[in-house]
């Protein structure tokens, strides 16, 4: 769907994109209300959590990523998925967590095997 | 000094937020709903992408595609929704390995729908792309409960995106 689009001012795709996915996320809230699930306690970690994830985790990533998978062969883009859980151990690690040494290997081989994809599909990929 | 890929870029810079979002959204679910939370984050970032985007042309005509309504729905909601959801009734380990199939699933269905067939170099980084994400997940053990098949909705729509 993304490539479809491809021709489409980015800025404007993620902002119709973002727009849409609140719609539809609506139903669900109201269902939380309706059956009593819904909560809120609000205090300045949760007002601090919500602005960075709605501004940079969530706006931002939309941004970046409709730039980026728009542009890139598939695999580049489908690669790159495999990284997320890799990054997430690597910030839990650098965070304080004890290093593991399967999970050490599990990111070195995500980030190889990523490298691998990219430097494979060089040709299609438009330069800085 | 070799060029600097752009679009490469992007993505790393998409990924690297997302690989920190775990951490602030399990904190997060402690004081918000998985609703309230999903839909307060995507108010403020439609707040912000329809704001910068408010001076650029097609803005409204973006707005009435219908694939544009299917990428809001795939992309979005039914991605982060069931991916909050399911991370209440299943381990985070379980939603870590299931992650393993996201960049094999959204290969084949590149090849399927846009005839883009991997080669044999990108088909081994891919593989060894998945092996690292097992090993990453470190031994968690996958429970098929209905967060494991929450999380799997919201891995399997995430490939349609592209």
């Amino acid at each position: 769907m993304l490539r479809a689009r491809r021709d489409e001012d980015v800025l404007v795709l993620a902002a119709a994109t973002c727009l849409w996915g609140l719609m539809f996320l609506l139903p669900w809230q109201l269902w939380e209300i309706v059956t009593g699930r819904a909560s809120l306690h609000v205090d300045a970690a949760l007002v601090t959590a919500i602005l960075y994830l709605g501004v940079l985790a969530s706006g931002g990533t939309l941004l970046l990523w409709t730039y980026g998978a728009t542009r890139v062969p598939v695999t580049v883009a489908a690669v790159f998925l495999a990284l997320i859980p890799a990054v997430g151990y690597a910030v839990a690690a650098l965070t304080g967590e004890a290093l593991d040494l399967g999970k050490t290997i599990g990111c070195v081989l995500a980030l190889a095997g990523t490298l691998l994809v990219i430097a494979a599909a060089p040709s299609r990929l438009p330069k800085v | 000094m070799a060029s600097v890929n752009a679009p490469v870029l992007a993505l790393s810079g998409a990924v690297m937020v997302w690989g920190t979002t775990f951490v602030v959204s399990d904190n997060a679910l402690r004081m918000a709903s998985p609703a309230v939370l999903t839909v307060g984050r995507f108010i403020v970032a439609a707040a912000v992408l329809l704001f910068l985007a408010r001076h650029r042309s097609g803005l409204s005509r973006a707005i009435r595609f219908w694939s544009v309504a299917l990428l809001g729905l795939t992309g979005v909601s039914l991605n982060y929704g069931l991916q909050n959801a399911g991370l209440l009734y299943t381990t985070a380990g379980t939603a870590a390995l299931l992650q393993a199939v996201l960049p094999i699933a959204t290969v084949l269905l590149g090849w399927i729908w846009l005839t883009e067939r991997p080669g044999g170099v990108s088909a081994v980084g891919l593989l060894l792309s998945t092996a690292g994400v097992v090993l990453v997940a470190g031994g968690a053990i996958l429970r098929l409960d209905l967060g494991a098949l929450l999380v799997l909705g919201a891995f399997s729509v995430m490939p349609c995106t592209q």
